[in-house]
């Protein structure tokens, strides 16, 4: 689970800290800094699953002139407590950006650090044994996650750690699968060949993700693919019709709703409900209002069964009404400066509800 | 007002929010639609009247609790407008409702409300505001006739009608003879808010 994050000279962020719950809801103004808090998380989830580092000259605070940018992400796993610290350092005239350090810890102890152009790799913890050399833009913690099972640990926990800006657009969720992909994307642009895979793996879930879409897309009948050209899968929808047994629509013909309905219950049923770290940016995005409760209460139950933990970012008034007042957050930004959070909270408790005082600009007086 | 701040108006139609929204452009310079909310308001077949009727009392209490977080000299900043047609019926009838309601409120706060204190303003036109908006443009009407049907098409009205009453409501107690009573009663509810 997602403790504690904190950034550093980040867009909006500075000397942010933030220590999530397993359930919220972070609300507030536009550009109060909430989908920069996804961003950043996910910069670093991409840096350390190996892909280039994203931090660079444009994501540092623009009123600010500080070399150093930081990040620190915490976790609890397996009743220990994993911190993550990366910095990044800009050069002084060229502005470009390189790793300055990057260490792990586990309840205290270092188990990974690369520092001064070093990697320092500890078998056990404390201990330090190996030095090497590391010039590269890549994440140095990969390397070591067969040095020390607790960097292996935090990487695969990392990969479990999703954020998801959902973009049903056709051209942007693709249909085809000529493969598998093991995890989705943060768009679920790969959402036909992540579910080619969870076919095979999970027809458990899947059942009940089937069943769901049945509950809630009016005719639906099933979600299955169908071989094209060149041995390339399409992912296709079967619907009741008028006067016919039924009709078979692909992904990209139906609704952004449709879409996002559909990427909504296999976030529910296969990530969530397996007890992953879920932040969601705007679910209610395209979703008709009487799709979203719904779906919120059914994820609600499924982060109490899992025992996971379920982020969302929205200003949907279903979803303030529903999780505000227990859950949520609000990020606000005084004269355009840092961002600052505070537990929300409304004088008009059983008055007006938390919509409605938020949509009066009440919720900050 | 020193600047402008929030104003919440409980209409029961878009047609009465509308004349409100731009009397008070014209009576605060610079007021930007952020600083108007419109509470919910029923819908067109349901019975605006009622809805409004309803809200009253927890409008009320908002606009309280609101005004409670304030320092004493800033609380006169915060309005609350409420309009309800006359309809067939008296502008005393709605009066002696909206004072009912808040009697016979749980809550102790809005039972203390003095609304003419509490800038609370009331606009119950007879028989409508589509009345006032004839009268505000010129013409001399009794409010034993509801106008509703005289036109099919309000809006472009609406702005005169505003601005006349901007200069009525800046005119001491000269009102024209053809001002309505009902108006002559709206227009002092609305001089206490800036009292």
């Amino acid at each position: 689970m997602l403790k504690r994050l904190y950034i550093d000279n980040f867009r909006c962020f500075v000397n942010f800290e933030y220590k999530p719950e397993r359930k919220q809801l972070l609300l507030g103004a536009n550009g109060s800094g909430k989908s920069s808090l996804l961003d950043a998380i996910l910069f670093v989830k991409w840096f350390i699953e190996g892909g280039e580092n994203r931090f660079t000259q444009s994501t540092r605070t623009r009123w600010q002139d500080v070399p150093i940018q930081v990040i620190e992400i915490e976790a609890q796993l397996d009743e220990k407590r994993f911190e993550y610290r990366l910095e990044i350092r800009y050069a002084p005239e060229s502005k470009l950006p390189s790793i300055s350090l990057e260490k792990l810890t586990v309840s205290g102890s270092l188990v990974f650090e690369f520092v001064d152009g070093e990697i320092h790799f500890f078998p056990n913890e404390g201990k330090e044994a190996t030095v090497l050399p590391w010039e590269s833009k890549q994440s140095a913690l990969l390397l070591a996650q067969f040095s020390n099972l607790h960097v292996g640990r935090f990487i695969a926990w990392m990969k479990t750690l999703h954020c998801f800006q959902v973009d049903p657009y056709p051209l942007e969720m693709d249909e085809t699968a000529d493969g598998e992909d093991e995890t989705p994307e943060y768009d679920l642009s790969n959402l036909a060949p992540w579910y080619r895979h969870l076919l095979q793996v999970e027809p458990e879930n899947n059942a009940r993700f089937l069943a769901a879409l049945k509950d809630t897309l009016t005719g639906f009948q099933s979600l299955r693919f169908s071989a094209v050209d060149d041995g390339v899968r399409k992912l296709r929808t079967h619907f009741d019709a008028p006067r016919k047994e039924g009709a078979t629509y692909s992904i990209s013909e139906l609704s952004e709703g449709q879409r996002m309905l559909i990427g909504l219950y296999m976030i529910l049923h296969f990530v969530i409900a397996k007890g992953q770290t879920v932040i969601l940016d705007e679910p209610d995005n395209f979703v008709s209002l009487r799709e979203i409760q719904p779906w919120l209460l059914s994820a609600e139950e499924a982060v109490g069964d899992s025992k996971g933990q379920l982020i969302l970012i929205s200003h949907h008034p279903e979803v303030l009404n529903q999780w505000s007042q227990e859950h949520g957050i609000r990020f606000f930004r005084e004269e355009n400066g840092h961002v600052r959070t505070e537990r929300f909270k409304t004088d008009y408790d059983g008055v007006l509800q938390p919509s409605e005082v938020i949509a009066r600009g009440w919720e900050n007086e | 007002m020193n600047s402008p701040e929030p104003v919440t108006i409980l209409a029961e139609d878009q047609r009465q929010a509308r004349f409100i929204r731009a009397d008070l452009r014209n009576r605060i310079p610079g007021l930007s639609q952020r600083a108007i909310y419109d509470a919910p308001m029923a819908n067109v077949q349901g019975s605006g009247a009622q809805w409004v009727i309803d809200h009253y009392e927890a409008e009320i209490l908002a606009h309280l609790i609101r005004r409670a977080k304030l320092p004493d000299r800033r609380r006169s900043e915060k309005w609350l407008i409420v309009a309800i047609d006359a309809d067939a019926g008296t502008v005393q009838d709605r009066l002696n409702e909206f004072r009912r309601r808040i009697k016979e409120s749980q809550d102790e706060r809005v039972r203390k409300c003095r609304v003419e204190r509490d800038n609370v303003a009331r606009l119950i036109p007879k028989w409508s505001i589509e009345t006032w908006i004839l009268n505000l443009n010129g013409e001399t009407i009794d409010e034993d006739t509801s106008y509703k049907r005289r036109h099919s098409e309000w809006d472009g009205l609406i702005p005169i009608a505003a601005a006349e009453l901007h200069v009525w409501i800046r005119s001491g107690e000269d009102l024209p003879d053809r001002c309505t009573p009902s108006l002559k009663l709206g227009i002092a509810e609305l001089r206490l808010l800036t009292a």
